[in-house]
């Protein structure tokens, strides 16, 4: 019982992380460009949602919903900003632009509500479900739902929208895609806007869990879903999927007996898998062609 | 813009700064010798991950762990046993160069993006590491008082004298990086960078030349791990997170990938911009970001490249190929490509 309770908790906060790895890896898959504004994006999102909730009284709902508006906007921000004149630069010139962006986005949140933790008020509510022996928090079922139908809604999104549609032929080929017609530029900024959205989603459920925001949250969620993401395959979606969720099962697992080093288990399994597979556990064999 | 001075004057140029240099101690105050001491630190450190990631092109986002193996058995050592200053600096130089080949080994296997995960993680179990072994490193709070040592008699307490020593030290470890560069070592490396399989085809044995170039590199942030120790006479964790691991590929960035002056010019603006800008202490980061954003968007190849005053053979030339180069997933953009036709 004790382990199927770990599991629990451990699909929770790995439904986090896989929705973070999507957002990441949809950026990637796309456009093979490595978001490092991501975590700042996400964790700007958030804030919104706390101050249209706390500071402007707007209900919960609403508010969570304004602030991952908010996160597509600050995404379509970036990639306008950081990434559009750098496409075709060394893939380390992206990186680095993100990077100074998300520092600028950190440094802006920091200013308004400074770099303290701040109490999220929960949208979940407080209480459990008792089944039997086990014990589940309401926020981990909430979370597990929202997590599901976003992926859900996510993946129809892909496969049968005209947007969605346009985001596969771009990350097919983008030559191709441009001469088919289809709006290239457009669609980049959909791509990051997409996933500006996840990224928030995420961030607002691990608000709800941990029912804390604060400044910092956005750098080590980044990490772990990169990592996820990495693991799986990156640009691969299910493989975004199976990472995070591994990811979270063992934390919650091993994670007790690992006392300090919890926050190594992300990084321990990443350079295994990698080692073994280098191309992730999804990720598609790369053939080196002369 | 500097490009139109002939080189001989620029050499010219060069040994009157470093004369300057030298005298830098009895013409400011202290405080702006231990700016000065700060900076020639973190133009070692970055002259280290310059060789992995200017010329190899390996992506490390986890230099400072190398850069603190080096300050930690350099302080150890201080600490424990009464060996001379070259035996402290050769053991911390060699500890951390094979910390980094061992990090290096996985290069074979893996690139690119995935070896900027792997040094990350490395980077961050590191931090973890030297936070949680409290009787090796002190744990959070460090070890503090290391004695300031003396080189060969040359008693390095006082700042002047330490100054000039890592002055010394730094001008070296640039004058080898420079030598290392031009060799055949060097231009291995860059064919590494320019295209793996044509460098093997050449008859380059490519993945034991990105492990020793791990090394080396690892190797020469190690030296300024030990520079650290001199000059603070201290080590905790706080010197050696991720953000330190970012900050010095900002200064490699800044100052220009594959160039001899790129990481002293990187360093004097991002450390200088710290240590200056503290009014703005409040904004500093966003100024930060706002820096590397413009640089990075208007001159690719760093402050090297803004002031035209790179090495004109082979390094900077391939520097510029490099950002002109196609990613494998052929991304076409036409108004960007037009803008680096025109910067090139």
């Amino acid at each position: 019982m004790e382990f199927i309770q770990q599991l629990i908790n451990g699909l929770t906060i790995g439904s986090v992380y896989a929705l973070v790895a999507i957002g990441f890896s949809v950026v990637y898959g796309a456009l093979g460009l490595v978001n490092f504004a991501h975590g700042d994006v996400l964790m700007a999102g958030t804030f919104v949602a706390f101050g249209m909730n706390v500071g402007l009284g707007v209900p919960i709902a609403l508010a969570c919903l304004i602030g991952i508006v908010a996160g597509i906007v600050i995404a379509s921000a970036v990639q306008q900003i950081a990434v559009r004149p750098v496409l075709t630069a060394h893939l380390l010139i992206p990186m680095m632009t993100t990077l100074g962006v998300g520092l600028i986005i950190r440094n802006i949140v920091q200013e308004k509500y400074g770099s303290g933790t701040l109490p999220f008020p929960s949208f979940a509510g407080s209480g459990y479900f008792v089944i039997g022996d086990l014990q589940i928090a309401r926020a981990a079922v909430v979370t597990l739902v929202v997590a599901l139908v976003s992926l859900v809604l996510f993946g129809a999104f892909l496969k049968f929208t005209r947007p969605g549609f346009a985001i596969r032929t771009v990350a097919q080929d983008m030559t191709a895609a441009r001469l088919m017609g289809i709006p290239v530029n457009r669609t980049i900024m959909a791509v990051y806007g997409a996933g500006g959205a996840l990224g928030v989603i995420g961030g607002l459920l691990y608000a709800n869990t941990l029912e804390v925001v604060y400044l910092g949250m956005g750098f080590p969620i980044l990490l772990k879903g990169f990592a996820a993401a990495i693991v799986g395959g990156i640009g691969n979606l299910q493989g975004a999927l199976i990472g995070g969720l591994m990811l979270g099962i063992l934390e919650a697992t091993v994670g007790p007996s690992a006392g300090s080093y919890r926050d190594a288990i992300a990084f321990v399994l990443l350079i295994a898998i990698l080692l073994v597979r280098p191309a992730g556990l999804l990720g598609a064999r790369v053939q080196e062609r002369v | 813009m500097l490009s139109f001075i002939p080189t001989r004057v620029q050499y010219a140029i060069v040994a009157a700064l470093v004369v300057v240099a030298f005298l830098l101690p009895s013409l400011v105050e202290p405080y702006t010798v231990r700016v000065a001491a700060t900076i020639l630190v973190f133009t070692v450190f970055a002259t280290g991950l310059n060789i992995i990631l200017g010329f190899t092109g390996l992506l490390s986002f986890g230099h400072a762990a190398m850069f603190g193996s080096g300050a930690y058995i350099a302080a150890r050592l201080m600490l424990d046993t009464g060996v001379p200053l070259i035996v402290v600096m050769l053991a911390a130089t060699v500890g951390s160069g094979l910390f980094g080949i061992v990090v290096g080994l996985t290069s074979w296997r893996v690139g690119g993006d995935y070896l900027a995960l792997i040094t990350l993680g490395v980077g961050q179990i590191f931090f973890l590491w030297i936070n949680n072994a409290k009787d090796i490193t002190g744990g959070g709070t460090g070890l503090p008082g290391i004695p300031a040592g003396d080189f060969f008699g040359w008693d390095l307490a006082p700042l002047q004298n330490t100054y000039t020593f890592l002055l010394v030290l730094t001008i070296l470890v640039t004058l080898l990086a420079r030598i290392l560069g031009r060799s055949y070592f060097g231009r291995a490396l860059l064919a590494i960078r320019e295209d793996e399989v044509i460098a093997r085809a050449h008859g380059i044995n490519v993945p034991l030349t990105k492990v020793i170039s791990f090394g080396v590199g690892s190797a020469i942030a190690g030296l300024a791990g030990v520079m650290q120790v001199l000059l603070l006479g201290f080590v905790g964790p706080a010197s050696f997170n991720i953000e330190q691991s970012i900050l010095v590929v900002e200064i490699v960035l800044i100052g220009g990938m594959a160039a001899t002056a790129g990481p002293l010019l990187g360093s004097i603006l991002v450390i200088g911009s710290t240590e200056y800008l503290r009014s703005l202490a409040d904004y500093r980061q966003a100024i930060f970001g706002a820096l590397i954003v413009i640089v990075l968007l208007w001159k690719p190849g760093g402050l090297v490249q803004i002031l035209g005053i790179g090495d004109k053979k082979a390094p900077v030339v391939s520097a510029r190929s490099l950002f002109m180069r196609r990613r494998r997933r052929d991304v076409e953009n036409e108004d960007s490509e037009k803008k680096n036709e025109v910067s090139a």
